[in-house]
């Protein structure tokens, strides 16, 4: 410790400047290469598909595996795509998803506002109420529900899947209720002294600032809904009205999975998802800073 | 402010009456409609499953009508594409036969068992489906009045059974009665790859099941003969242990032990896992892995997986089943055929094994067209339209022996091991509480066996001592 003070006293202030910026390059250099190690180690499952989903069926178990598929077999493309009634069961996910999604945004963050903007009685209760029911695992509720939606005359539609997100959440309106906290209440004020109502408050003054939440709950339920497997497994019957996460099971059977397929039809899956995020990715980063809210 | 607050919550709570309002009347709504009956789904179980066992003994003697309208579901996890192909087939087909039936094939791509089970539970059981009885034992099938009793309807039509293997019938028999037809009858063979017996020199174990030189220690001896090491890290294993439960159990019944002791009706009454020669099976299995490091530790396969792990040809043998025939026909890469387990104490072979059958639920509208479709699958030529796609052992007997099946083309060379092996298929244990003991009890703690954290004698004991309890209630 004691050596280190004395070398850095004996250096010149350009010296010491010029190895503080050496320390950072190197700092940054090892920085970087951790990254790029963490990217490299993150790419490898996703070249694996790639790779895969190029290959003859010969190729998928050799060891050590072939990196660079050769032959080249676009045809598994083609192939994933025509043995499994691909476009159907695109169709039905984009319309499971787009719904959800507007059920979701619309219910989650109406009744966040009335928990975090409306004063009335009882509301901590039955916000904790609701807390609570975060608790309770979807398989406890699976077949109390799946009896109810049979009553209904819902098994094999979409409205089991859909219908419920209409509902709310408990998890989607606690983030949406923090972040309509933040939002200052001068400007609901100010909004009632120009005569708005309660809606109006919330569809004028509220919604337009909660574009990040909004952005958020979009690409979780997006998420959620592209990938959810057990509840279209439960409540779907008909082949025809699958989505994509049961249709790529078809490809994984009991006693055989044809690799080459699944991973073909896993990556044009994919690209939605991908490509929402990437597009999301830019509203998040604006989304942080809030704009709008400063006081 | 506060005004505007008050008026606001007063225009909330409107707001919120009228939407329950509206709730309530949409939730009424479809209870008003005809097709689904409000009851409750226990009552709705028994006020249907009471007419259709009524149908059960009454109305096979009336042949099906068949201008009715009928439609009936089918459902079926779906194996590989092909299967679900071949069912596609026989629904369009037996909808050719009998114009006025509707059989609506549903295929449930993963998670069989979750989808089947909620559906009973929920009281909407399948009309027809493939019942895995390692799953839901027959007992529990009898005692909870799930399946359709199938005695009158085969001896209406004076239904044959002789074709199929009779311990596959047996499997769907309980108290006289028979609640489903077979579809297969599986048992465990040892997979080889013949390239690497031939590189390292050794001769490949026999494939008839009754030799008896093919001892615990030939194999032991062959596993380590077939394991290649570089320095301390081992390239190629001699053999692969497969942990799921027939091909474990697989083991203990070759060692002449048996996983649970049974009464005369052939109930569980207790584990047998802690006999000697049960612990000692159990114990080689796991010295395998740590002690001679002849085969993978679970980490290892688990990261690989089993299969990939054979077929990128870095395992010598591995314990599998028929079913999976078709995985196997997908490797180009090096020869491969199949042989009989190592036998160890026991006097005869034993596999773990069984089968899956052919089932109508208790409560489908249409007794007599599910028996009829039943009937339609579970012919020879069903069989066959499954064994065309792989992934199937046959239960009829005309099939499993069937050239077809059999299929010199195509490996593995001695495929009538496959046929022969049924010979010695060893029941799973029969007890209601079954499932449970083996999901809640058994697999548990049989993976600190896998894990090397307990020995099979310390891990046996605690199965036994908290799985007796269980199936004493059973």
């Amino acid at each position: 410790m004691a050596s280190t003070t004395v070398t850095t006293t004996s250096r010149t202030p350009s010296s010491v400047h010029l190895t503080l910026g050496g320390r950072r390059r190197i700092g940054h250099t090892m920085v970087h290469l951790a990254l790029w190690f963490g990217v490299v180690l993150m790419f490898i499952p996703l070249a694996w598909t790639i790779s895969t989903s190029l290959k003859p069926v010969s190729d998928i178990y050799l060891f050590p595996p072939k990196w660079i598929p050769n032959p080249v077999r676009w045809e598994n493309y083609r192939e994933a795509v025509t043995s499994i009634p691909f476009m159907r069961y695109l169709w039905n996910t984009v319309v499971i998803t787009g719904l959800s999604i507007v059920g979701k945004v619309a219910s989650v963050t109406l009744v966040a506002f009335a928990f975090s903007r409306l004063q009335w009685w009882g509301r901590n209760v039955l916000f904790m109420v609701m807390i609570a029911t975060m608790m309770l695992p979807p398989h406890v509720t699976l077949i109390p529900q799946f009896v109810l939606f049979k009553r209904l005359g819902w098994i094999d539609t979409f409205l089991p899947l859909v219908v419920p997100q209409f509902f709310g959440g408990p998890y989607l309106t606690f983030l949406a209720r923090q972040f309509f906290m933040t939002l200052p209440r001068d400007l609901d004020d100010a909004a009632r002294i120009d005569g708005c109502s309660s809606f109006g408050v919330y569809w004028r003054i509220i919604m337009p600032l909660a574009r990040p939440i909004v952005i958020v709950i979009v690409i979780l339920v997006f998420n959620g809904t592209w990938n959810e497997f057990l509840m279209p497994l439960i409540y779907l019957q008909n082949p025809a009205n699958f989505t994509l996460a049961l249709g790529l099971r078809m490809f994984q059977g009991e006693a055989a999975t044809s690799w080459h397929l699944l991973m073909a039809a896993s990556l044009l899956t994919m690209l939605p998802v991908l490509l929402l995020f990437f597009t999301a990715q830019r509203y998040f980063m604006q989304g942080i800073v809030f704009t709008g809210v400063k006081q | 402010m506060s005004k505007h607050l008050h008026l606001s919550r007063r225009a909330f709570l409107k707001a919120a009456a009228a939407a329950v309002g509206v709730g309530a009347l949409a939730a009424c709504q479809p209870a008003a409609q005809p097709a689904p009956a409000p009851k409750p789904a226990a009552a709705e179980t028994k006020a249907t499953a009471a007419p259709a066992a009524a149908a059960a003994t009454a109305a096979p003697k009336a042949a099906p009508s068949s201008s009715e309208a009928v439609k009936l579901n089918f459902v079926c996890d779906t194996i590989n594409t092909g299967h679900v192909q071949v069912r596609d087939k026989w629904c369009k087909q037996f909808n050719e036969l009998h114009p006025n039936v509707t059989v609506e094939h549903q295929p449930v791509p993963q998670d069989y068992n979750t989808k089947i089970q909620t559906l009973f539970a929920a009281g909407s059981p399948p009309d027809t489906y493939r019942y895995l009885q390692e799953v839901v034992p027959i007992i529990t099938v009898v005692a909870k009045n799930m399946h359709l009793r199938l005695d009158d309807w085969m001896k209406k039509d004076n239904y044959d059974l002789n074709d199929f293997r009779k311990d596959a019938v047996n499997l769907y028999v309980w108290e006289g009665g028979t609640y489903a037809l077979p579809r297969d009858y599986g048992d465990q063979n040892l997979f080889l790859n013949l390239d690497l017996f031939s590189k390292a020199g050794v001769e490949p174990p026999p494939v008839d099941w009754t030799e008896t030189g093919f001892t615990f220690q030939k194999f032991l001896e062959m596993a380590q003969k077939l394991t290649v090491k570089k320095g301390d890290k081992t390239e190629q294993w001699g053999f692969l242990v497969n942990r799921g439960w027939r091909p474990w159990a697989s083991w203990v019944y070759n060692n002449g032990g048996t996983v649970v002791k049974r009464d005369a009706k052939g109930v569980a009454t207790e584990m047998a896992l802690t006999e000697p020669v049960a612990v000692e099976a159990l114990q080689f299995l796991q010295d395998l892995m740590y002690k001679h490091v002849v085969a993978p530790r679970p980490d290892i396969e688990s990261e690989m997986g089993g299969f990939e792990l054979f077929a990128s040809g870095r395992v010598g043998m591995m314990i599998n089943n028929p079913s999976a025939v078709n995985q196997y026909r997908t490797i180009q890469a090096f020869k491969w055929d199949i042989a009989t387990l190592p036998l160890g104490k026991a006097s005869k072979r034993g596999t773990g094994g069984g089968g899956s059958g052919w089932a109508a639920g208790a409560t489908t509208k249409s007794p007599q067209w599910a028996w009829e479709f039943l009937k339609y699958i579970s012919t020879a030529q069903g069989e066959q339209d499954e064994v065309a796609v792989g992934a199937t052992t046959p239960s009829r007997v005309s099939v499993v022996t069937s050239p077809q099946f059999l299929d010199p083309n195509k490996p593995p060379a001695h495929s009538k091991g496959f046929a022969q092996a049924q010979e010695y298929v060893v029941r799973d244990p029969v007890n209601v509480r079954w499932p449970e003991v083996f999901n809640r009890i058994v697999t548990p703690n049989m993976d600190q066996l896998w894990s090397g954290a307990k020995t099979a004698a310390e891990v046996t004991k605690t199965i036994k001592a908290e799985a007796d309890p269980l199936l004493a209630k059973g």
